[in-house]
């Protein structure tokens, strides 16, 4: 009786869904296919809600319903997906479906989990571009909102890993010129471009670009050049928000950093001040009473807290006692310790270390941009 | 009397939360938003501080008054009370001295609220 009755009701849905797919196709509107694709949902599931909805956006790219319904609906799609995806791996770990599992996480907003994947990944695959791409089109996506310049460096620095790993990478490569464009860095766009140009579909955007780049010409740009353009074009200046992860880009903003570090060191009340490359390796004397082994080690067990407790990483730490103050700065590939006197100004100095590389990396006294 | 002082604070400074804890980490009082954790705040902060400590002490630094980090979502405040720490966390965007005005007033309060209750 159960059954009958379930078998009718479903029945009943599929007529349904027949002449709501009827309405859409004779005079179709967003609201329509919004319709469409709540039957289709409960009854087909969210896959196929999904794929109706993209259809729908295809007509109405800029429905904002469809939108949400299309976000709504991918992650629904992606948690159904995750699991199966993450025993898959567990039975047979493939390159391809640490790229999926990490796509999944992507989709459901969880961008740390997703670079962990990708890390994961690229470890144990470390000849194939899947992760090296995810990873960089997490962190062009991080960095396109909040204008981070760590993340530009990161994006950068993985994409063009994946560009080395598959030459013909057009996604990586469209990623790559797109962000290189952006910071005016069009030494390096011009290649990948030019790329694009000659084994890509045709592209409007894509030729407005490459003859922005070709018409400013110039030589490939360094990699410290690249970190110092994203912190130029970053509204946090060089910052670094990024991770703590060990990262083969250029120590860039060091040789920036010294003509101010010269200027903090002789501020009133300062005892020492080191410089560091950032790294997630232990100190090289872990027992050491230097400062430079004293403020690594602080680094990591006070980055590693932050992560524990879901802050996100450390930018800036300063401990303060009878004796003294020791302030910590993560800037871009450094990390800059300052050892003080108790009563030394630790604002002044934080301000002069931060200042540093905004003058430096890309503008000029009054702020404009040097190119 | 502790739990009030930490409401004002947070009221005063748009704090996410705040919380006296013990020198081994166990929470004595807190006011947190739900997302909060206290338990595994007081666990991380006790770690924390006992290992900063142990490192700035082999700078000459015999004892650590305050400590902050800043990071991508927030900043935490840590100062250290007779036998117990102020652990305070704030938004990115509060404003800084604003902030350390405040905490180190409710950290006073604390100190003289647990002197006439002991």
């Amino acid at each position: 009786m159960i059954s009958t009755f379930g078998l009718v009701k479903k029945l009943q849905r599929r007529r349904e869904i027949q002449k709501i797919s009827q309405e859409v196709a004779s005079d179709p509107s967003p609201a329509k296919i919004e319709t469409l694709c709540e039957r289709v949902a409960a009854t087909k599931g969210p896959r196929a809600a999904l794929d109706a909805v993209e259809r729908g956006l295809e007509q109405f790219p800029w429905s904002e319903k469809l939108q949400v319904l299309a976000f709504g609906l991918a992650k629904a799609v992606a948690k159904d997906e995750l699991e199966e995806i993450t025993r898959a791996i567990a039975e047979s770990p493939t390159p391809e479906a640490y790229g999926r599992l990490a796509e999944r996480f992507r989709q459901l907003g969880d961008e740390d989990e997703a670079i962990r994947v990708c890390r994961e990944c690229a470890a144990r695959f470390p000849q194939n571009e899947n992760a090296f791409l995810v990873e960089g089109r997490l962190r062009t996506d991080r960095y396109r909102n909040t204008g981070l310049a760590r993340d530009g460096v990161l994006a950068v620095e993985k994409l063009e890993r994946a560009v080395v790993l598959n030459e013909d990478n057009l996604r990586a490569r469209q990623l790559l010129g797109g962000l290189y464009a952006d910071i005016g860095a069009f030494g390096r766009a011009l290649p990948h471009l030019r790329f694009l140009k000659m084994h890509g579909a045709p592209d409007e955007r894509l030729q407005t670009l490459l003859d922005d780049a070709e018409a400013a010409g110039g030589s490939v740009e360094s990699s410290a050049e690249i970190a110092a353009l994203f912190a130029a074009a970053s509204p946090a200046g060089s910052i670094a928000d990024g991770d703590t992860a060990r990262s083969d880009a250029p120590h860039a903003t060091e040789p920036n950093l010294e003509p101010v570090l010269r200027d903090v060191r002789e501020m009133n009340g300062v005892r020492e001040v080191v410089t560091t490359r950032r790294t997630d390796m232990a100190p090289e004397d872990p027992d050491g009473a230097s400062l430079e082994s004293v403020a690594r080690a602080i680094f990591a067990i006070a980055s590693e807290s932050l992560v524990e407790m879901e802050m996100g990483n450390l930018r800036h730490a300063q401990i303060s006692g009878p004796q003294g103050q020791l302030l910590l700065f993560s800037l871009g590939s450094s990390e800059v310790s300052v050892l003080t006197e108790p009563r030394a100004t630790s604002q002044d100095i934080r301000e002069r270390v931060l200042s540093a590389s905004r003058i430096e990396n890309g503008r000029g006294a009054n702020g404009e941009r040097r190119r | 009397m502790m739990k009030r002082i930490l409401e004002e604070l947070n009221d005063k400074i748009g704090a996410r939360g705040s919380l006296v804890i013990t020198r081994d980490g166990i929470p004595i009082a807190s006011t947190a938003r739900a997302e909060f954790d206290t338990e595994r705040v007081a666990a991380l902060t006790q770690k924390t501080l006992a290992a900063c400590g142990a490192m700035v002490r082999r700078l000459g630094h015999e004892s650590v008054d305050r400590f902050y980090l800043t990071a991508d979502s927030g900043r935490m405040i840590f100062v250290e009370l007779e036998s117990a720490y102020l652990v305070v966390i704030t938004r990115l965007s509060a404003d800084a001295e604003q902030v350390m005005l405040e905490v180190d007033s409710a950290a006073r309060q604390i100190e003289r609220a647990t002197r006439i209750t002991v």
